[in-house]
């Protein structure tokens, strides 16, 4: 944090509340104010019920034991979503020097964690080698020179010049989103293109990740900023859509499919069921799925301390995957199957402790729960009766 | 670590529309781990005219757990222990959310103090009163307020002289007094912070 406190112009971003918010140079929109940390949103990840947080807020925030629930809606989910590139790019552009405050801040942050979050360098060359990858404006907006062409007080009438259709474009039809949803991967699609790709609507058209537990919701923050911003190419996507609907295919197909599960067990249901791995504090590197549930493979050769790990379903299926965390996986690492921690747990429900006593606060996640043994909810944990 | 920056910030927003919430929440030390939050019976309440006090410290994972809160001032209600000031609200337990502020869980203490809910009590004694023989509740709950919850209007003369004699302007130490509920000292709190 001291390395911020030498540069007047970035003061605003440190620990010394005197200055904070009068040296901003750009007055971001609450629509992009992360919920958690009440700063700009860094990394932004997407949750299914379409709310945005930081990378580094939405892991902080997700639970050890059991589902997590989004810190806005409560809306439960057990996969932690990838970084949304689109945003990530669409932030840069609008607020070039908040958002490098940020990066400077978060890196910091994150030498003292010893983790990483993923690079947009690595997340491109990735999804090339996977696949066709990403339309080119995506790489576009990594040109410093182009993301700083506004005035440090950017209005708004400069924001809809920074940022153009192209930086908006639907990974399917390749136009401006329209109602836009963010799937598990990070990738961002028009909700009609989505449901209209395929019968299974969970699996991305990118990417080829699946997207858990059912269909995800608009992003609304990203579809208040199209509709502001873009009014006139917003309304005229609307239009033509409407008029798709109306004219041709009477299947109904853009209707949305309302919950529908992919997994064909829930994460409540895992976790209450006996005879189930789950690995308590540790996530799938591809997927996301936390806590891991199943069979866990564990690279053997990945150094960094917060290892790399992969469901069942991502090990079979997957050869070259990077890492949630930027850990140097290689395809060529090897991986063994580890069994859970018999850690002694209660089962997806905290006991009703209407503590009527302060002592019995105990809030900290990693200490609480061994204090408490409750009998009846060992079953969870010591799941391998295999 | 409590995530300090973010503690500023909540502080700055929670102050900047004191008068429309009356609720306020201001450092107890300099290291922004423990905190005083205030906030004003709500009307047409047995506590209307109060102005209670929060102890709040925040635990090192703030705000990823909730932060602890506990009425520093006394007060009759179902839900909060008339002996300790503990407060029975799920929010400040497994309903915490890391979007919640200490301004919004103030603001739920607030509608605590409004909708008070026997059935899951915090204060037995109180709860049963409630259920049973509610005149009493509520004259109870009204004397606590008189005795505990409200700042005598006598020694408000001699506070005010008291500030205006270190330099401040009369005006702005009236209203800083009266946000903060009479208190002196938290007065000369905020009007040194500016």
């Amino acid at each position: 944090m001291n390395t911020l406190d030498n540069d007047p112009a970035i003061g605003g971003g440190g620990f010394d509340g005197e200055k904070a918010g009068d040296d901003k140079l750009e007055e971001f929109s609450d629509d992009f104010k992360c919920c958690v940390c009440l700063d700009l949103i860094y990394k932004p990840v997407v949750l299914a019920c379409g709310h945005i947080s930081c990378f580094w807020c939405v892991f902080e925030a997700m639970d050890t034991w059991q589902e997590s629930s989004c810190p806005v809606c409560r809306h439960s989910y057990n996969h932690f979503p990838s970084i949304c590139w689109l945003l990530h790019s669409v932030l840069l552009k609008l607020y070039p020097k908040d958002y490098q405050i940020r990066e400077t801040q978060v890196k910091e942050d994150e030498k003292t964690r010893g983790t990483f979050s993923p690079q947009f360098e690595n997340y491109l060359t990735v999804s090339n080698n996977n696949k066709q990858g990403e339309d080119c404006s995506v790489e576009e907006s990594l040109e410093p020179d182009k993301c700083t062409k506004g005035t440090p007080t950017t209005s708004s009438d400069e924001i809809s010049k920074n940022v153009a259709v192209n930086d908006l474009l639907c990974g399917i039809c390749k136009e401006l989103l329209y109602r836009p949803v963010v799937l598990n991967c990070g990738h961002v699609f028009c909700e009609t293109c989505i449901v209209d790709s395929s019968n299974k609507p969970c699996r991305c058209p990118v990417c080829q990740s699946m997207h858990p537990n059912g269909f995800p919701k608009v992003c609304l923050v990203l579809e208040g900023f199209l509709e502001q911003n873009l009014p006139e190419e917003y309304s005229a996507r609307k239009a033509a859509i409407n008029n798709l609907k109306q004219g041709g295919s009477s299947t109904g197909s853009t209707q949305v499919p309302q919950g529908g599960q992919c997994s064909s067990v829930s994460m409540s249901d895992y976790l209450c069921k006996p005879g189930l791995k789950v690995h308590f504090g540790v996530g799938c590197d591809f997927c996301g799925m936390y806590p891991l549930v199943g069979d866990r493979y564990k690279c053997e050769d990945c150094l960094e301390d917060i290892g790399f790990d992969l469901c069942e379903d991502c090990y079979k299926n997957s050869s070259n995957l990077s890492g949630r965390f930027n850990q140097q996986h290689k395809p060529d690492h090897k991986f063994k199957v580890v069994e859970p921690n018999p850690i002694i747990i209660l089962s997806s429900e905290f006991p009703e402790d209407h503590t009527h006593d302060d002592q019995d606060n105990q809030t900290d996640r990693d200490s609480s729960d061994e204090s408490h043994q409750d009998p009846e909810s060992d079953v969870a944990a010591h799941g391998p009766t295999l | 670590m409590v995530d300090f920056s973010r503690v500023q910030k909540e502080l700055q927003e929670c102050n900047r529309d004191i008068n429309v919430s009356g609720i306020s929440v201001n450092p107890k030390s300099d290291n922004l781990t423990n905190l005083i939050g205030t906030i004003p019976g709500p009307i047409g309440t047995p506590y209307e005219g109060g102005t209670f006090k929060i102890d709040i410290n925040l635990p090192d994972g703030y705000p990823f757990e909730p932060p602890k809160m506990k009425f520093a001032t006394k007060v009759w209600h179902p839900n909060i222990s008339s002996q300790s000031g503990a407060i029975c609200l799920d929010i400040l337990k497994d309903q915490w959310s890391p979007a919640l502020t200490l301004k919004t869980a103030l603001l739920s203490i607030q509608a605590l103090l409004s909708a008070p809910e026997p059935d899951d009590p915090q204060d037995a004694v109180v709860a049963q009163q409630y259920l049973k023989d509610y005149q009493t509740f509520a004259s109870t709950a009204r004397y606590w307020t008189e005795s505990f919850a409200k700042t005598s209007s006598l020694g408000v003369e001699e506070k005010v002289q008291k500030l205006v004699e270190m330099g401040f302007p009369e005006g702005l130490v009236r209203s800083t007094l009266e946000v903060v509920g009479g208190d002196e000292n938290m007065a000369l709190e905020k009007l040194c912070s500016g």
